[in-house]
């Protein structure tokens, strides 16, 4: 009985042994952990939230054929049949990471092609983009965020997603 | 490498693991008042060869008083010019993004209620990616009225893959910026990982003077570089040396090896 035991167990080692040779190690790195906020920016535009991470940048009427009226904090410029609304809001990324630091990426859903969403002069895509290089978690910036639409746009929602993902260094 | 038998054989574990995390999912209520979104782990290593298949599990906790949704995507990670681009699935070269198997590739998560994914990446059989990223990309996008956009936060969890010894790490000489009445002394070493593989260089820095006396030492933070990736490690050291000649040592480890850069300066 001991005997086989003793075999059971041996081969049980060896086994292990084996698959330990042929698989990935895998490490994660479980103190890790992030989470990021969106937040209205003292020089910034009005924001609604639902919560820290799912808010409504208020920009007022914007086009409305051309006579819209802005919301507080929101500078227009007028370039030919195109006008660019820009205003201030703040990113923070909390938690842990290995590096301690981590970048912010982001991309827009939903975008009508006659519009043009730049963060920090980052024209944006459905492709994430870094719009924010790696920083110390912790940190809180502001970002400057212009958005190009025709003046025959009309008052109507916008239908814009933009989304901010915060991914460690 | 036989990637399916490796598959197989990683199958029991990644159910074991996936009902785990089905199970905590069902039973770890976060902590109220952060209202929050948190993902873990957001990072992970993985230490492998080409051809085998790298399975991690993560869950994301919804503190909020919102129930979120999200999609699951995977990236490559590549760095181009010096920066770090993410390439979607499939655009890139035997990239690892396009292997992705989510055990779901859409979650909705109650509030106050955690879920768990568990993805399994398999690497190619030659391949120069060494990182994905899984985005957790939020979807549901909130009612909007006019003139108004919506935004979201989300989070990705980056995975790298260690895949063989070709490891190189350069290091610039320091620049010194001496203390003023307002700022430290701050030594900046440029490094750039030169090899093939992902590096996390951490280092000291020690301050030696004219007679050879350690007269500073400050730790320098860890940093992530990718293959190809340039990044400025930078310290400052509190102490106050004072004026005369000295000598910064950084000092850099990395995957058991080190590499020391040495900067002759004077403080005034």
């Amino acid at each position: 009985m001991k005997s086989i035991l003793a075999l059971l167990i041996a081969l049980l080692a060896s086994t292990a042994h084996a698959a330990s040779a042929s698989r990935p190690r895998v490490v994660p790195q479980l103190t890790s952990g992030l989470t990021i906020e969106i937040a209205e920016a003292a020089s910034g535009a009005p924001m609604l939230g639902v919560t820290p991470q799912q808010r409504i940048l208020d920009l007022g009427l914007l086009a409305s054929y051309g006579v819209g009226t802005p919301a507080p904090n929101v500078t227009i410029t007028q370039t030919g049949d195109r006008i660019v609304a820009s205003t201030d809001f703040v990113l923070k990324v909390t938690g842990t990471s290995v590096s301690g630091s981590a970048h912010i990426v982001s991309s827009v859903t939903g975008i009508d092609p006659a519009y043009v969403i730049r963060i920090d002069g980052i024209q944006l895509t459905s492709v994430p983009i870094i719009v924010r290089p790696p920083a110390a978690v912790e940190t809180s910036s502001i970002h400057r965020m212009a958005i190009e639409i025709p003046t025959a746009t009309p008052a109507t929602p916008l239908l814009l997603n933009v989304v901010f993902q915060a991914i460690p260094d | 490498m036989n990637t399916r038998k490796i598959l197989r054989g990683l199958a029991p574990y990644a159910v074991i693991l996936f009902f785990l995390l089905l199970l905590l999912a069902g039973t770890v209520r976060p902590a109220e008042g952060a209202s929050s979104l948190t993902l873990v782990p957001a990072e992970v290593a993985a230490h492998g060869s080409f051809g085998q298949s790298v399975t991690s599990a993560f869950t994301m906790t919804n503190t909020t008083d919102a129930t979120r949704s999200f999609e699951l995507v995977a990236y490559d990670v590549v760095v181009r010019n010096g920066q770090r681009v993410f390439v979607p699935a499939g655009a890139e070269p035997h990239g690892i993004a396009a292997t992705a198997v989510f055990s779901r590739e859409r979650l909705t998560i109650e509030p106050q209620t955690t879920a768990a994914v568990v993805t399994r990446f398999t690497i190619p059989a030659e391949s120069d990616v060494r990182a994905v990223v899984v985005m957790f990309r939020a979807t549901g996008t909130p009612r909007t009225a006019a003139g108004t956009v919506a935004m979201s936060g989300s989070l990705g969890a980056l995975i790298t893959f260690s895949l063989g010894d070709a490891v190189s790490l350069d290091a610039a000489p320091s620049s010194i910026t001496p203390p003023t009445a307002n700022g430290n002394l701050r030594v900046e070493s440029l490094l750039a990982n030169d090899g093939k593989e992902p590096l996390v260089p951490s280092g000291v820095v020690a301050l030696i003077d004219a007679t050879g006396k350690l007269a500073a030492k400050s730790p320098i933070p860890a940093q992530r570089l990718l293959p190809g990736e340039r990044l400025p490690f930078v310290v400052e050291l509190p102490a106050r040396p004072a004026p005369g000649r000295y000598k910064a040592l950084s000092t850099f480890s990395f995957e058991g090896r080190t590499v020391t850069t040495s900067t002759d300066f004077t403080l005034p």
